[in-house]
């Protein structure tokens, strides 16, 4: 999986949050901020990350959920340490 | 530890004694929600006509569910007691969304909180419910006995409560200490 796919398919998540500024999606970088950028209550991101969860299959750790930050990357690498934690299984 | 009832609130919440507003747990589901009760003391109402405060009702009931079923959650998840887990962890309260009330309490008049989580996920909880003031001199610990899930969800209680407020989604999180400054 590579971080493109990772974003694209973030994007498709974004798109399902209500509480998000929907007209800044179009230009999404990893480094748009889900808080400052997107206008997301802070209370939003673990919603976002619960539905990343199911959308890529994998079971994130409360800790590994407790560091991450607000940007479109920290989801990305957040995933992407979970897929490769699946490839070496 | 199946549940918090028959624990005393003031090992399960990190608060201390003058801010703790819950009294005794009556009533348990972990991952459905609670009841619990308190009664407003002198140092509540001090200087507030003898009136428990709006805010306080909203402080008490997020101690009562949110922080109390959350805290119960992530203790019994790491195994670490409640003593332990408040060495370097917290809870923070984000944000409610809506709060209705329809009478007021006085003090030492004996109340309900009655949370049912919406959500719990990554040490974020959310729990909505209602505030009941009891009006008889009813045995809670006896009466609960028989409460059900059902009982909880359609607030099904008898003419011993009276509803004073209705409060939506409540949310907390419970974060590192590090992070709180």
């Amino acid at each position: 999986m590579t971080r493109q796919e990772v974003k694209d398919k973030i994007v498709e998540i974004l798109k399902t949050v209500p509480t998000l500024n929907q007209k800044n999606l179009d230009n999404i970088t990893e480094d748009t901020d889900l808080i400052t950028d997107l206008g997301a209550p802070s209370t939003e991101i673990v919603n976002i990350i619960a539905k990343a969860e199911e959308k890529f299959g994998f079971d994130f750790e409360d800790d590994d959920v407790d560091n991450i930050g607000s940007t479109v990357g920290d989801t990305i690498n957040l995933i992407l340490k979970y897929a490769d934690k699946k490839d070496e299984a | 530890m199946e549940s918090l009832v028959g624990l005393d609130p003031g090992l399960v919440l990190p608060h201390g004694p003058s801010k703790l507003l819950v009294d005794e747990y009556l009533w348990h589901v972990p991952n459905a929600g609670i009841v619990a009760s308190y009664t407003p003391k002198e140092r509540d109402v001090r200087d507030h006509f003898g009136v428990f405060r709006a805010v306080d009702q909203v402080e008490s009931f997020g101690q009562a569910t949110a922080v109390s079923c959350s805290a119960f959650l992530d203790s019994n998840k790491t195994g670490i007691g409640y003593k332990e887990y408040y060495k370097d962890r917290n809870f923070v309260f984000m944000s409610i969304e809506k709060v209705l009330c329809h009478n007021f309490i006085r003090l030492n008049e004996r109340y309900i909180c009655i949370g049912i989580i919406t959500f719990y996920k990554f040490r974020q909880i959310a729990t909505s419910g209602r505030i009941y003031k009891v009006v008889t001199d009813l045995d809670l610990k006896n009466y609960f006995k028989s409460f059900t899930e059902e009982s909880l969800r359609n607030f099904n209680l008898t003419e011993d409560f009276v509803l004073i407020t209705e409060i939506e989604k409540v949310i907390s999180k419970g974060i590192k200490i590090e992070k709180l400054y």
